[in-house]
């Protein structure tokens, strides 16, 4: 019986120390807890835009003696969207060792500053909770034109510039521009810039060769971490009007004469515009039919308010009244331009008409006679003596 | 006397008729006259040339002198040619003249071209510096060919082709009347038939060439 009371005794005494044992025991669970310090926290990107999908990188240091075992480890937010599974049972981070979490956020539709809480649930011990900043910022790239031609012409090239800035608080990558594919000329096809920092612009020229009037985009795709963005530009184009400062040829101080059955036209051609002309050519264009020695007439350069002369022969019909003599140049870049002027000719200046009024002088008609006269005189004569 | 032909023709033809034939006398008038006639004939050629004097350098000498040396060959050429078709003609007609004899009445009978050819000359040394000639820079036939077309449409020379053809014409009508007598003295031909056989070449030439003046030059002035 003796026996049997020591054991009940020394069972209550056991039961009665375990809760104190389990108690000491919560206690340097606890104590070795508290040295879990988050010593790391990266999101890429850093600055989220709407919609964007991050990575968030925690790192879990223990500075403390002993190991901690951690059962779970999650991220909670109520404006972000967190699309990775929680960490669960991961086991436990010896003494002076780290250990990372990586985690998908996506931001929602609103920007602003954002808290969402990193909570590690230990072993036998409390819990880590850790709240950290995340910036949602609309903020696109800003893409603008410059040295952009104030008329364009079609055929003509012409060299602009694409200014793209990064307004944002963090760099992007993959820069790439790329023009819309119409029938206009554009060189380069597309442009790859790579990283444009923050607070930084980028100019990028393109040389542009329009056929029409299709307005062109310029695409700039970029990625803000591995998201990828586009920021469209419309730059629009209207050909067929005059540039203020291109070359202008006028013709002046034009007569019109005959010559051998063709008209022979003369007269200056200037330069009325404020750029060079070169490689000015005069020419007449049907009814006329260009006739040698001048079908065509090469003036060369003319610099802004220079003038030359020019001729040109060509033939045309008596019932033609005006023939439009067309004067073309090409500027700087070997574009070429042409304006036409009519030319009235007048029935008077018609070559036949003039030829058929002219006729053979009166004093040729008249020596001509008496020679006439003459000859049949020494016939009769020598006719006469034969009677 | 060589004179005799202006003031007497029947009495000269009669003269030469009594003497065997003689192509000395008349091959000198048709050499002097051909010479002369050369003269034109650079003119026109060196005229010729300045059109084409963009193509080759010197051309303008290379045409002068063949149009020159083509000028003075034709002219003997036209000689024998219209001796030959005299001396058909009155065999047709029964007339006794032989060869020689034709191309000696042929070539006395030519003498007032030179007249006529001399007045060419005058003419041609007055119309020729007037035609507006520019040269063309192209080597194609087609507008070579345009060009030479309208060289002849030049006011000038449209005047100058008329009055020589004209003269050409009145002083061949006397020709045809020297040859008449000639035949009807030398080849025993009577009037009427002598005047056939002298008028038939002269009028078929004369058409021709009023024709030809039609054709390209575009009619008289």
């Amino acid at each position: 019986m003796k026996t049997g009371r020591k054991v009940i005794t020394c069972f209550f005494i056991l039961l009665f120390l375990l809760p104190l044992a389990e108690a000491e025991m919560l206690a340097e669970n606890e104590a070795a807890a508290a040295q879990i310090q988050v010593i790391n926290l990266t999101t890429d990107p850093a600055i989220l835009m709407p919609y964007d999908t991050a990575t968030v990188t925690i790192t879990l240091s223990n500075t403390g003696t002993k190991s901690v075992a951690i059962s779970g480890a999650e991220i909670q937010s109520k404006d972000l969207k967190i699309l990775s599974d929680d960490y669960g049972k991961v086991g436990a981070i010896g003494a002076g060792n780290t250990m990372s979490f990586t985690y998908t956020l996506q931001a929602g539709g609103v920007t602003g500053i954002f808290y969402p809480v990193f909570s590690v649930d230990f072993r036998d011990a409390n819990y880590l909770r850790y709240p950290f900043k995340v910036t949602v910022q609309e903020n696109p790239l800003e893409v603008s034109v410059m040295n952009k031609p104030e008329t364009w012409v079609e055929g003509k090239k012409e060299n602009i510039v694409i200014h793209i800035g990064n307004p944002r608080d963090n760099a992007v990558n993959g820069v790439i521009i790329d023009p819309s594919k119409g029938r206009h000329e554009i060189t380069p096809t597309s442009y790859f810039a790579g990283v444009l920092q923050s607070d930084n612009s980028i100019d990028i020229p393109f040389s542009v060769t329009p056929y029409g009037d299709e307005p062109i985009t310029f695409t700039v795709h970029y990625q803000n971490g591995i998201n990828q963005h586009t920021v469209p530009y419309t730059l629009p184009v209207v050909t067929g009007q005059k540039s203020r400062k291109q070359a202008d040829t006028v013709l002046s101080n034009v007569q019109v004469d005959t010559e051998r059955g063709n008209y022979r036209v003369t007269g200056d051609v200037t330069n009325a515009g404020l750029e060079n002309a070169n490689a000015v050519v005069i020419s007449s264009e049907e009814p006329a039919i260009p006739v040698f020695p001048y079908k065509v007439y090469a003036v060369g350069a003319l610099k802004p308010d220079d003038f030359a002369s020019f001729e040109v022969t060509f033939r045309a019909d008596t019932n033609v009244t005006e023939v439009p003599l067309r004067a073309s140049f090409k500027d700087d870049d070997g574009n070429e331009f042409s304006s036409v002027t009519l030319v009235e000719l007048g029935k008077e200046k018609n070559p036949k008409t003039q030829q058929d009024e002219e006729g053979i002088s009166p004093v040729i008609i008249g020596v001509l006679v008496i020679i006439a006269a003459g000859v049949l005189c020494a016939v009769w004569y020598s006719r006469k003596n034969r009677a | 006397m060589l004179t005799d032909i202006f003031s007497n023709p029947r009495m000269f033809f009669q003269s030469v008729s009594k003497e065997e034939p003689s192509l000395k006398k008349p091959a000198l008038i048709i050499l002097v006259m051909a010479v002369v006639s050369s003269i034109s004939g650079y003119m026109m050629g060196e005229l010729s040339g300045k059109m084409l004097a963009g193509l080759m350098e010197g051309i303008e000498t290379i045409t002068a002198m063949s149009a020159a040396v083509s000028t003075l060959i034709g002219t003997l050429f036209i000689w024998v040619v219209a001796a030959v078709i005299l001396f058909g003609i009155q065999k047709v007609m029964q007339g006794t003249g032989t060869l020689k004899r034709v191309m000696e009445i042929c070539g006395y009978g030519m003498i007032p071209l030179l007249f006529a050819t001399i007045i060419t000359v005058i003419l041609t040394a007055y119309y020729i510096p007037q035609a507006d000639i520019s040269p063309i820079t192209t080597s194609d036939p087609e507008e070579i060919s345009i060009a030479a077309m309208s060289m002849m449409q030049d006011p000038a020379l449209h005047e100058f082709t008329i009055i020589s053809t004209i003269i050409t014409i009145i002083f061949l009508i006397w020709v045809a009347n020297l040859w008449a007598i000639g035949v009807e003295s030398c080849c025993g031909l009577p009037a009427k038939k002598a005047l056939i056989v002298a008028g038939l070449p002269v009028v078929i030439y004369i058409a021709y060439t009023l024709s030809s003046l039609l054709l390209f030059t575009g009619g008289a002035a």
